[in-house]
């Protein structure tokens, strides 16, 4: 019996993260698509899975446990699983006006209650499984089936991450992650009945797989291609001669949007008198035919999607001429390897509201800009801008980026307009009059020639600029100012603010201390810390290596893999009692992540990839080193360990949310890391003094 | 027994969620209009604040306001709907008086206006405040503020005549935000711009009431009103208005003779539909005659509506014939550059009288109000 409860729970764990891997992204793409949304959805899970294992303690007074209970539920966990992302989608349709951003209050009660029923059900399993499991051997159990989910976690983690997401679609991919689960619950069920019920689950299953597409967000026209990208979700609609391309249900791509194309081309290139060798991050429909309007030998056009390159090549967006190389990497990464030197570089890219874009307009970023550019070379970006007035928090994110431009580049020009777009440049002048410059030049455009003079007046480029703030404060990869305003316009955007929820969580967090045991506050605690960690060695590794799908997803599974050793080792150690290891384990992690910080802070190029990979993997080994020790304090009694699990769950959940929500944008990510590192000292103080 | 819809059933289950949490905002999608802002007056009120003119006491102190179909009715303290107005002990306030936050010096086909001294330029002012909640709002910065949460110019009515002046415009236009809610410093504007020889321009989505609007006509030369569809149930949905009242307006402006031209945003998904736009047609020639001119918009994703692709330009093109098929003969496609649809064509000999290219007029052949080649009366305000 024990054997076929551990493969269940293994089976569980496989599922379970494959399943929250695939509702977070489908949330990012029902909703606004940055890390606010991906911290909320995870601290709803886990907060919620923290919920389901400590109903346990109240159900399990009413009903006695059972091996055939558990398989039920199994099956019952994979059938929520396969069915909830079609639901989400048809809800969100009823709910919400179609085409409309959802604030951040609706996308917090919809993600808490959508995810609600796999999750209680996810983290009822997994006391389940131990009480069934343990019989006398209570805190022994408890680590096998800690290992036993971690190892499933890991599993379903690099399952996910290196083959799922690549191959097939959101419910494909959660049904194939539950299929092991299927099985030994078809293993496990002997009786007639239970058989109907598995097959009828199937055949809902199917059903579900089958209507996946069909519950796709049409937009009402032909969808003409469709993609699931490990960075989006990538469709392409056709209707009425125009074609649109859409990351994540926001339209990126229109055929029929010339204005953009010439704005983002012509407004540097006219600063420069000869180009010849452009850099290009990104693209806008119809760039390559505003870039053929110039003698150019070389552009070089960085777009980390293939789908989305191939997309554009395929459907009209876009036709790269000869002179183009395509390059299919994360353009920082690009640009710290390569020698080439260019006369503009020309960054396309959606505005720096997720730490991912942000990247691309920090001052580290913009020094390496300015290394590849010539001598009379030109820089450009846009963020969006204004109709008529200029918001407080875009007149801080104007005054941030003027900020950290100004000193490296001489010149900065910034127009006004629904795209605020900067102009730098190395050396020289730049010049306002762009359609004259144009017109000598005799290069005809449709947009500029006719609307410029309408929409940028030099009252209005003086006027935006009597309202840059100097000295403004510089955006930096570790002390993301951008991601700061972001996170308040988000809110003002919808007309909320962002302290009714951080009243909520003080409060929740404030009761949860206030109920743990000992023990569990240290693993609270841990998983608060380690979450935190995890989080930051992820945004450290992407600013340092880029954004690549496969290395943050193996950094992940890595740490998932270092809780299995580290549970053992915490189980087999006898050299020094529980609560001393559990101690070192504390001091061990404040020191590592003390080191790393100083590391970042002092010496931050010293650090390798495999630093970052052994980073991950130490944080989870001495959180599972944890476990074990702290289920020995409390050996006596399920109820006991049941709290365990919930407090580790909940400082997880903690951890992630106000760590990225919080303390980055707020501080800045090695403040935030420091931070970390006094909230775990602070946690080893109240386990130390909690019988004084 | 009241029947009420499955997406209505769902949203009351919904909001059963928030309210137990304490939190809010969810809800903003199931009331029927804009709701005004309890308790929220400021403390004192604001160093040029002006007594409303549209407002009626209700006794304990409670006033309703009478300037726009909203007609919130405010306890002292509280705030309108548009942010605007507060009551404060009794009397009713606009906090907006003298204080711009946008002014700016725009071509008048920006506005836009095609038939009103074409390549004129108009000097451009809003104070914060609308009485729509737009989802797709182009200045929401400003019309979804309150006018103290904002950076703004001292400028009183007569220094805005005088600016408009000093900068060269013939006109100026009262926009960007809604107009309707600054109408005191509009009125008063106005009529300071009126005596140093400026036309005036109302730029609005036309919820106003009667009275209010009667005043406004007498001061005002043309405007532009954004009929943003022609359901109630879409009025409803993106804008948090109602249609009647805007159809009652364009009514009142036809009626005073008011030079007005109409704007149509085609939103793919909601106002692209072609029989509701030939029933909007008709009730435009029906009502209004078949002079006043007609913009038929494109849409780009925007503010909250930011997941909706722009609308085709075929799209545009059909609904434009159709509207000229129709009998609407100055219909026109804006937010398309270059398109032939920018220009204007002769109604009597359909020859091309002004060519626009973006903001500039390269071609105009107008002459006494009409047409060069066919003498043809062409309805506007030519110069």
């Amino acid at each position: 019996m024990s054997r076929q409860i551990i493969r269940l729970v293994i089976a569980t764990g496989v599922a379970s993260v494959a399943t929250q891997l695939a509702v977070i992204r489908e949330f990012l793409c029902l909703f606004a698509g940055n890390e606010f949304v991906i911290a909320v959805t995870l601290f709803n899970w886990l907060l919620l899975g923290g919920c389901g294992t400590l109903c346990f303690r109240v159900i399990r007074e009413l009903k006695r446990p059972s091996l055939e209970g558990l398989a039920s539920l199994s099956l019952l966990l994979c059938l929520v699983g396969g069915v909830q992302i079609p639901v989400f989608r048809m809800v969100y349709k009823t709910l919400f006006i179609p085409g409309q951003a959802v604030g951040f209050y609706p996308t917090l009660v919809f993600t808490f209650l959508a995810s609600a029923p796999y999750c209680l059900l996810v983290g009822y399993l997994l006391p389940l499984s131990l009480d069934l499991a343990a019989g006398q051997r209570v805190s022994r159990a408890s680590t096998e089936i800690y290992m036993a989910d971690s190892l499933g976690d890991t599993l379903g983690g690099a399952l996910f991450s290196f083959a799922l997401v690549w191959l097939l679609t959101p419910v494909q991919a959660v049904v194939a992650a539950s299929m092991p689960l299927i099985l030994l619950v078809f293993m496990i069920q002997k009786t007639r009945s239970a058989r109907v019920v598995l097959v009828l689950t199937m055949g809902i299953l199917l059903i579900c797989l089958n209507q996946e597409l069909g519950t796709l967000e049409k937009a009402g026209i032909e969808t003409v291609f469709y993609k699931e990208t490990p960075y989006a979700r990538v469709t392409v609609h056709e209707g009425d001669g125009s074609r649109t391309l859409f990351q994540n249900h926001i339209p990126r791509f229109d055929t029929q949007n010339t204005e953009a194309a010439e704005k983002i081309i012509h407004y540097p290139l006219s600063q420069v008198d000869a180009p010849s060798d452009v850099l290009l991050i990104s693209a806008v429909s119809g760039v390559f035919k505003e870039l053929d309007k110039y003698p150019l030998k070389r552009i070089d056009y960085v777009e980390i999607d293939p789908e989305v390159a191939g997309a554009l090549t395929r459907f009209g967006f876009c036709k790269p001429g000869p002179q183009v190389r395509s390059i299919h990497r994360d353009a920082r990464l690009w640009l710290s390897d390569t020698d080439q030197q260019y006369d503009a570089v020309i960054l396309t890219l959606s505005d720096p509201d997720t730490y991912q874009v942000n990247r691309f307009f920090t001052r580290e970023f913009f020094v390496g800009v300015k290394q590849h550019l010539r001598r009379n070379g030109v820089f450009s970006f846009s963020i969006t801008g204004y109709s008529s007035y200029p918001s407080d928090a875009l007149v801080e994110k104007a005054s941030s980026l003027n900020a950290t431009l100004e000193g490296l580049f001489e010149r900065v020009l910034i127009l006004p307009g629904r795209d605020l777009t900067f102009l730098v440049k190395k050396q020289g002048d730049l010049i306002l009059d762009i359609p004259e410059l144009l017109e000598k030049r005799g290069i005809h455009t449709i947009h500029i020639k006719n609307y410029f003079h309408g929409d940028i007046t030099s009252e209005r480029v003086a006027q935006l600029k009597s309202f840059i703030k100097t000295p403004g404060v510089p955006n930096l990869d570790f002390s993301p100012e951008l991601i700061r305003i972001s996170f308040f316009e988000w809110f003002s955007r919808f007309d909320t603010s962002p302290k009714v929820f951080g009243i909520a969580v003080g409060i929740l967090l404030v009761i949860w201390l206030g109920v743990m045991n000992r023990a569990a506050s240290v693993l609270f605690f841990t998983g608060f810390f380690t979450m935190g960690a995890e989080m930051m060695v992820v945004f450290a590794f992407q600013i340092y290596f880029g954004y690549i799908y496969v290395k943050v997803g193996m950094i992940i599974t890595l740490f998932l893999a270092g809780l299995l050793p580290g549970a053992y080792l915490g189980e087999k150690s006898s050299l020094s009692s529980a609560e001393h290891r559990l101690v070192m384990a504390d001091i061990c992690l404040v020191v590592i992540l003390s080191g790393f910080i100083a590391l970042l802070a002092i010496f931050p190029r010293v650090v390798s990839e495999a630093a970052f990979l052994g980073l991950a993997f130490g944080f989870g080994f001495l959180c599972g080193f944890q476990f074990p020790c702290a289920a020995k304090i409390r050996q006596e009694k399920i109820s006991g360990i049941t709290g365990l699990f919930a407090a580790d769950l909940a400082g997880a959940a903690f951890g992630i949310l106000i760590f990225s929500l919080l303390l980055v944008p707020a501080l800045g990510l090695i403040q935030a890391g420091m931070v970390l590192v006094a909230v775990k000292c602070a946690g080893m103080m109240r386990f130390k003094l909690w019988n004084i | 027994m009241e029947h009420i819809t499955r997406r209505q059933f769902l949203l009351k289950q919904a909001m059963l969620v928030p309210v137990c949490l304490g939190v809010t905002g969810f809800a903003g999608k199931v009331s029927a209009g804009p709701e005004p802002f309890r308790g929220e007056a400021p403390a004192t009120l604001w160093k040029w604040s002006k007594q409303a003119l549209f407002f009626k006491p209700l006794g304990q102190k409670r006033v309703m306001c009478q300037l726009c179909p909203n007609a919130c009715v405010l306890s002292p303290g509280d705030r309108s709907a548009c942010r605007s107005r507060v009551n404060m002990d009794g009397v009713l306030y606009s906090l907006t008086y003298g204080n711009p936050c946008a002014v700016h010096v725009d071509p008048v086909e920006k506005k836009p206006l095609y038939h009103f001294k074409p390549g004129s330029r108009v000097f451009s002012i809003a104070t914060t405040g609308c009485n729509f909640r737009c989802l797709n709002c182009q200045n929401w910065e400003i019309s979804q503020a309150r006018p103290e949460d904002v950076r703004f110019y001292e400028m009183f009515p007569s220094m805005v005549a005088q600016k408009a002046d000093e900068s060269g415009s013939v006109s100026v236009a009262y926009t960007y935000s809604e107009a309707i809610t600054y109408f005191e410093y509009m009125m008063d504007c106005s009529a300071e711009a009126k005596a140093k020889g400026l036309s005036n321009l109302l730029i609005s989505n036309g919820f106003i009431r009667r009275e209010p609007l009667d005043d406004l006509c007498r001061l005002i030369d043309a405007a532009n009103i954004n009929l943003k569809s022609f359901s109630e149930d879409i009025y409803q949905k993106l804008n948090q208005g109602r249609l009647r009242p805007v159809l009652e307006t364009f009514m009142t402006l036809n009626r005073k003779n008011i030079h007005f031209e109409i704007t149509n945003l085609v939103i793919p998904g909601y106002t692209d539909d072609i029989e509701m736009f030939k029933i909007m047609c008709g009730w435009i020639l029906d009502t209004l005659g078949d002079t006043h001119p007609f913009h038929v918009l494109r849409f780009f994703p925007h503010y909250r509506l930011n997941r909706i692709r722009p609308t085709p330009v075929r799209t545009l093109e059909r609904f434009r014939d159709t509207a000229r098929h129709m009998g609407l003969n100055y219909t026109y496609i804006g937010n398309v550059p270059g398109h032939e649809g920018n220009h204007t064509y002769c109604h009597g000999c359909g020859k091309p009288l002004i060519r626009r290219e973006g903001y500039q007029i390269p071609e105009f052949h107008i002459k006494n109000d009409s047409c060069v080649f066919c003498q043809t009366r062409i309805p506007g305000i030519w110069e």
